[in-house]
């Protein structure tokens, strides 16, 4: 099934609601197919595209008030099916709600002799996600789909508001001959074209004076389908992709700032129904609480942690993806003991507020989402109102909807990425980012080797940085941490049982140390012969790019870069002898770095092998730099594919 | 086909959130009223008590499940604070949500949704719920395995009237009942939380779990003549089905060959599209409709099927089966467990050979595989019991097992240069269920994907080992096949002075501590896997000996030879599983199959020299032996 419309982040400013009206299966005049459509078997350049998007088209009406109340949004898509696996596009899932109207959906399927076979009503289902919410999502199945046909369909969204603030994405992970929108503007409102063009690709422009209005058309045409390839950016940065943003409206000569500048932007969130100003509000026991809280605290940083650690701990988070808090209020928040990321984040800032630590609420923008464009005042670029106070000369960050953050840190998805400094003096900064050797995962493990063969032993392991992060606070409590791990562990030591595990958090340390001991089950010892994956627990590690970079299509992105140590100690009784080391490694490149060695002391019948293994960066463009990453890949599966082995002399 | 599975769950009365695993019922009550006319009062009372920080994110909404047939007759819901506050939901903290299950396009399921407000740990959610439903069919089940300890359990039913009949299946340790007129009462204290286990069955056949039903025919004729009596308002034997069925047969007289080539039509032409509104949840689509339009479920599909071999002369049955490789169905209790819709046909009237999905006096074809012809039934709908239905009643039968067609081959043969690497070619052959998502990749990724997504499975099979220039061939006439070569360097294989060599190879049985203290059922994967290693060593190389190993039993096979031949080693080990569903007793078999395939796998190959031919050791012999 595909869901074509809307692809990321949803930025739909709300003002008013209105009922749904039902939709409708009429036949509808969808234009002729011609003849290069028809006679369409494979796409020049990508023959083994499964489906080919022969246009997609959307105009779009700017509501012109007090002429219109609504604007319209139009789309009307034609697809043509070249091989079995593209009848996966022979169904369809359209999210609307009563806020984004859908209507008018229709459609039909032209079979490769022409016939024509409508989109019937019953072929199209609407489901309620959300009666509350008033949100649906409605699809269809196209009929009589064979390899040759065409599907077609379109539908207009309908909303009561001038602003549109989603990108028109052009591409689409198959390949697509025209993709185009047209923008009818208003007189009585500016807008602003910006686009952002990838893989090398032109985006056309033209402006034309019509009846509508002053219409402004954008498209690209003869696209490649952007291939979902692994560690790679997310859609929304790979396709090219144009919007006009609404700066400014008038209204019976009165000049209203939309998203002219951030400072209009923020202005916006201040006063309209996002209505940060409503929020903050209705705060007395909020501010009471902050006081409450900050009471015992004898520096004013301990203040501010306490009153963070409250946000973070006390107040449940649900899901958001986005920085607006829909009618409601501090006092609501902290009585229901529960709020979206948008509200915790408006929550703190008011505590804070009410200890004078000066808090200042920043927008912050999820990597995972795309990069944030802030040339563009676009407040749904932003996934994550975090706060940001100085203490002693230095910012702080705060993020109070996630348990596993410490005071002062950032999850590897907003660090180093660009955000707003939200005031009336907002601020484009840089969010800070944690160096990659304090992303640290250290293993120790000391072993040895009995006289029937048996390995046991011990080990301890200590996580830093985003590798911490992953597991502070894992589970509940000790006891379900302990067997957490010893589970983990077990999954890496095969043959091997894990028992007596301890672990030790510390949240504001961004730290989490583990030990356990080790030893080899019956059923597992040879009794002759022991082999070791010297690596473990952090490897073994297996090649991530298999794929030649002349194949790849795509940059790599991991979450975070980061450094490997580990050591592993082992001793052996005189009747036993070290039979296979692994190899030396010493392998720099621009992407990291390999090093390994094992030293060996024969008259105390121990050796050591210690492994380091760095990434340098998260990031990796063009066929060069992903070359590199995948060479030290190489090596590290390579070097970690030997084993340890001692033998019975 | 409705999910059995999710029937069962409706019935729960608790759709445990993920992850809830810390908190504590300490009341599960259940009463069903079994009345008259069929139809059922479900009454659920449920105190949950919160005992950690994540249990307030997972508790903090609760469905309910409802549907066409099952409706909320009335509903209590508050929150107990630890400070004796009770906070009693209204309708703002209620919700309905429709979200089609997994496989369906749409269906008629919703969730009444509860919110909570409020919680801390140590409060108490107190649920109170009645549910009017109306079943299909005269059964249920309630599933009695929760996430969370229960502290006092009680599910009673009354009602049941003449044929009424129960089963416990499962394990029964700690619960008790008592058997009424019409009804039982299952009681329990201090239930555990159900242990999550790798290898364990799923869904059906995943315990313990309470079965009941009521009505006149306690049989599974009877449930055959209750889907049958649901076809009969299915309009069938429409001119269009009839006339595709003689076109797509036009000069074939062989009926195996009407068969392959009616079933193809069926399974390419029509893609599957699950839309289960209500009854349609069982009931198919008329085949004219379903020919019309080009999409239906597995009920759509197979009537469709069943209407065209009619046309044509060959006998065919619906025939109802639990899908799933990790499930089955209680045999021993006759009612609707299933959840996916096959076709039956006689196996004399259509010609067929060894190895294929032939049992019981039937071939059993399934619509909804997309790769294949008759030879091959998917892994999911081997093993089960099926009900084959038919006019006047219906035939318990049990599909067959196939695991020969099962099968994942890797072959490597390399030469071991002077500096010890190896080099040569790598091949993986997969047939059955292991190749068809491989098919559906070629067909529909870019070369360059399932180009990668090939490396990386050569990688993952030979740690290690640098794999290149990777190319394929496939074939899905009979039973879905692929092919995979690449070159191949195992660097440093044979390192200076080495006196032995690791040969990875696949495995299948699970790690034998998996079995240790074990009383829940093992599923495996059924089939066949081989590793051929084939190694030509530098002239005057020290050769490993030969040996054999052998391990059969009932549960499967191992073996392992090692054979060398003009200074080649041939390393080869299989391990073939005939059986999927191993109770506990025959764990010491598994065991040994277990044992014998990941010792052998962690053995290093050893290199023997007789002690005339021991070289000087230096650092240009490239290797050393044994002395």
């Amino acid at each position: 099934m595909t869901q074509f419309w809307p692809k990321t982040r949803s930025s739909f400013l709300v003002l008013l609601f209105a009922l749904a009206m039902p939709l409708t299966a009429m036949a509808a005049d969808f234009g002729p197919i011609t003849a290069e459509e028809r006679a369409f078997t494979s796409v020049p350049w990508q023959p083994d595209a499964p489906a080919v998007v022969l246009f997609e088209k959307a105009v779009l009406d700017f509501m012109d008030y007090p002429k219109d109340v609504s604007s319209i949004l139009e789309i009307h898509t034609r697809i043509k099916i070249l091989a079995e696996a593209g009848k996966n596009y022979a169904e369809i899932a359209i999210p609307h709600s009563a806020v984004l109207r859908l209507k008018e959906l229709e459609g039909r399927t032209i079979l490769a002799d022409g016939t024509v076979v409508p989109l019937l009503e019953d072929a199209i289902f609407r489901e309620r996600s959300s009666r509350a919410k008033k949100s649906f999502v409605t699809k269809a199945a196209f009929p009589a789909v064979e390899v040759g046909s065409i599907i077609e369909y379109r539908y207009k969204f309908r909303w009561d508001d001038v602003a549109y603030l989603e990108p028109w994405y052009f591409h689409h992970h198959i390949p697509t001959v025209l993709s185009e929108i047209t923008y009818y503007k208003p007189g009585n409102m500016a807008l602003e074209p910006r686009s952002w063009a990838t893989g090398g690709g032109k985006i056309e422009v033209e402006t034309q004076k019509t009846t509508r209005g002053l219409a402004i058309r954008a498209w690209m045409q003869n696209l490649g389908g952007i291939p979902e390839e692994p560690l790679s950016f997310p859609f929304a940065d790979l396709s090219s992709r144009f919007m006009m943003v609404p700066r400014e409206v008038a209204f019976s000569g009165t000049r209203i700032p939309l998203f002219d500048t951030w400072k209009s932007a923020c202005e916006l969130f201040e006063e309209g129904e996002t209505g940060y100003r409503d929020f903050r509000r209705a705060s007395r026991q909020t501010k009471k609480k902050a006081q409450e809280l900050a009471s015992g605290a004898a520096s004013q940083r301990d203040k501010v942690a306490a009153v963070y650690a409250f946000v973070r701990d006390e107040i449940r988070t649900f899901s958001s993806q986005w920085v607006g808090v829909w009618g409601t209020d501090a006092d609501e928040i902290l009585k229901a003991g529960e709020g979206n990321r948008a509200q915790k984040g408006l929550l703190l800032q008011t505590m804070l507020d009410a200890i004078k630590a000066k808090p200042a609420l920043v927008w912050a923008g999820d990597r995972r989402f795309g990069r944030v464009d802030l040339e563009v005042a676009n407040p749904w670029w932003f996934e994550r109102n975090l706060v940001m106070v100085e203490l002693d000369g230095e910012r702080v960050f705060l993020d109070p909807s996630d348990r596993s953050l410490g005071f002062g840190q950032l999850s590897p998805y907003f660090e180093g990425t660009q955000a707003i400094l939200h005031g009336k003096k907002p601020e484009i900064i840089q969010l800070p980012s944690t160096p990659f050797d304090q992303n640290l995962r250290r293993a120790k493990v000391e072993l040895a080797i009995d006289e029937a063969g048996q390995v046991h032993g011990q080990g301890r392991m200590t996580l830093g940085g985003h590798h911490a992060w992953q597991f502070l606070r894992w589970k509940d409590d000790a006891e379900a941490t302990a067997e957490a791990w010893q589970e983990r562990l077990e999954g890496f030591f095969e043959g091997y049982a894990v028992s007596a595990v301890t672990v030790n958090e510390a949240l504001d340390e961004r730290r989490v140390e583990v030990q356990w001991q080790v030893a080899q089950r019956a059923a597992d010892v040879l009794g002759d012969e022991a082999s070791l994956v010297p690596s473990l627990p952090l490897g073994p590690v297996e090649q991530l790019f298999s794929l030649p970079p002349e194949r790849r299509l795509t940059p790599v992105q991991f979450s975070f870069a980061d450094r490997d140590e580990v050591e592993m100690t082992i001793s052996w009784p005189d009747s036993w002898e070290v039979d296979v080391l692994p190899t030396v490694a010493d392998y720099v490149g621009p992407a990291g770095a390999l090093t390994a060695g094992v030293e060996v002391d024969e008259a105390n019948r121990q050796l050591t092998y210690s492994r380091r293994l760095d990434i340098t960066t998260p990031e990796f463009f063009g066929r060069q730099h992903y070359a590199a990453i995948r060479d030290l890949y190489t090596e590290v599966e390579g070097h970690d594919a030997q084993s340890l082995v001692l033998v019975r002399r | 086909m409705r999910k059995a599975w999710f029937w069962c769950v409706a019935s729960l009365a608790l759709v445990a959130a993920p992850g809830a695993e810390a908190a504590t019922h300490l009341k599960y009550h259940v009463d069903i009223q079994i009345r008259p006319d069929g139809t059922m009062d479900h009454h659920t009372r449920m105190v949950i008590r919160l005992d950690s920080a994540s249990d307030l994110e997972d508790w903090a909404r609760f469905p309910i499940y409802l549907d066409d047939h099952r409706s909320l007759t009335s509903l209590e819901a508050s929150v107990v604070k630890p400070d004796g506050k009770q906070i009693t939901l209204g309708r703002k903290d209620q919700d309905t949500m429709e979200s089609s299950g997994s496989g369906s396009l749409y269906d008629s399921g919703r969730y009444h949704v509860l919110s909570f407000r409020e919680l801390a740990v140590g409060a108490r959610l107190v649920i109170d719920y009645r549910l009017e439903i109306e079943p299909y069919y005269p059964a249920d089940a309630i599933q009695l395995a929760f996430d969370q300890p229960v502290e006092h359990l009680h599910v009673a039913i009354q009602g049941g009237g003449a044929g009424w009949r129960w089963r416990f299946d499962g394990p029964a340790e700690g619960f008790d009942w008592v058997e009424t007129a019409g009804g039982v009462t299952v009681t329990a204290s201090q239930v555990p939380a159900a242990e999550s286990m790798s290898w364990a069955p799923r869904g059906s056949g995943a315990g313990p779990v309470l079965r009941f039903a009521w009505g006149d025919d306690a049989s599974w004729n009877g449930v055959g003549r209750w889907y049958s009596d649901l076809l009969q308002s299915v309009p069938r034997n429409s001119t269009s089905v009839r006339g595709l069925a003689r076109e797509l047969t036009a000069g074939v007289e062989d009926p195996r060959q009407r068969l392959e080539a009616l079933l193809a039509y069926v399974r390419k032409k029509v893609r599957y599209v699950a839309v289960e509104v209500g009854i349609g949840g069982f009931r198919p689509t008329p085949p004219e409709e379903v020919l019309a339009r080009k999409w239906g479920d597995c009920k759509d599909k197979s009537l469709l099927l069943i209407d065209l071999l009619l046309e044509v002369g060959i006998e065919a049955h619906p025939t109802l089966i639990y899908a799933g490789r990790k499930s089955r169905i209680d045999e021993q209790f006759p009612s609707l467990q299933f959840n996916h819709l096959i076709v039956a046909v006689p196996a004399e009237a259509v010609s067929h050979e060894a190895n294929e999905p032939v049992s019981d006096g039937f071939l059993f074809v399934d619509p909804t595989q997309t790769r294949g012809s008759a030879r091959w039934l998917q892994p999911a709908d081997q093993d089960q019991h099926v009900v084959v239905v038919h006019s006047g009643g219906a035939t318990l039968a049990r599909t067959t097992i196939l695991q020969q067609l099962e099968r994942r081959s890797v072959m490597v043969d390399v030469a071991v240069t002077p500096q010890g690497d190896a080099v040569g070619k790598a091949g993986l052959q997969l047939s059955g269920q292991p190749a068809a998502p491989w098919l559906a990749q070629i067909e529909s990724e870019p070369v360059e994907r399932t180009a990668e997504d090939a490396l990386a499975a050569f990688g993952s099979l030979l740690p290690g080992v640098v794999v290149e220039e990777v190319g394929w061939s496939s074939d899905e006439s009979a039973v879905p096949t692929v092919d995979m070569v690449a070159d191949l360097t195992y660097r440093r294989m044979l390192r200076s002075g080495a006196r032995s060599f690791k040969v990875p190879s696949l495995q299948s049985t699970p790690e034998p501590a998996v079995m240790v203290e074990r009383q829940v059922p093992i599923v495996v994967p059924l089939g066949l896997t081989e590793t051929t290693w084939r190694i030509r060593l530098p002239e005057g190389s020290c050769l490993p000996r030969e040996q054999r190993l052998d391990v059969e039993n009932t549960i499967g096979t191992f073996q392992q030879t090692v054979t060398v031949e003009e200074g080649s080693v041939t390393i080869y080990r299989r391990t073939e599983l005939r059986q999927r569903w191993i109770e506990p007793e025959l764990f010491p078999e598994l065991e040994e199959l277990a044992l014998a395939e990941h010792r052998t796998s962690r053995r290093r190959v050893r290199l023997e020299c007789e002690p005339e031919e021991v070289p000087s050791s230096s650092e240009e012999t490239p290797l050393s032996v044994l002395g």
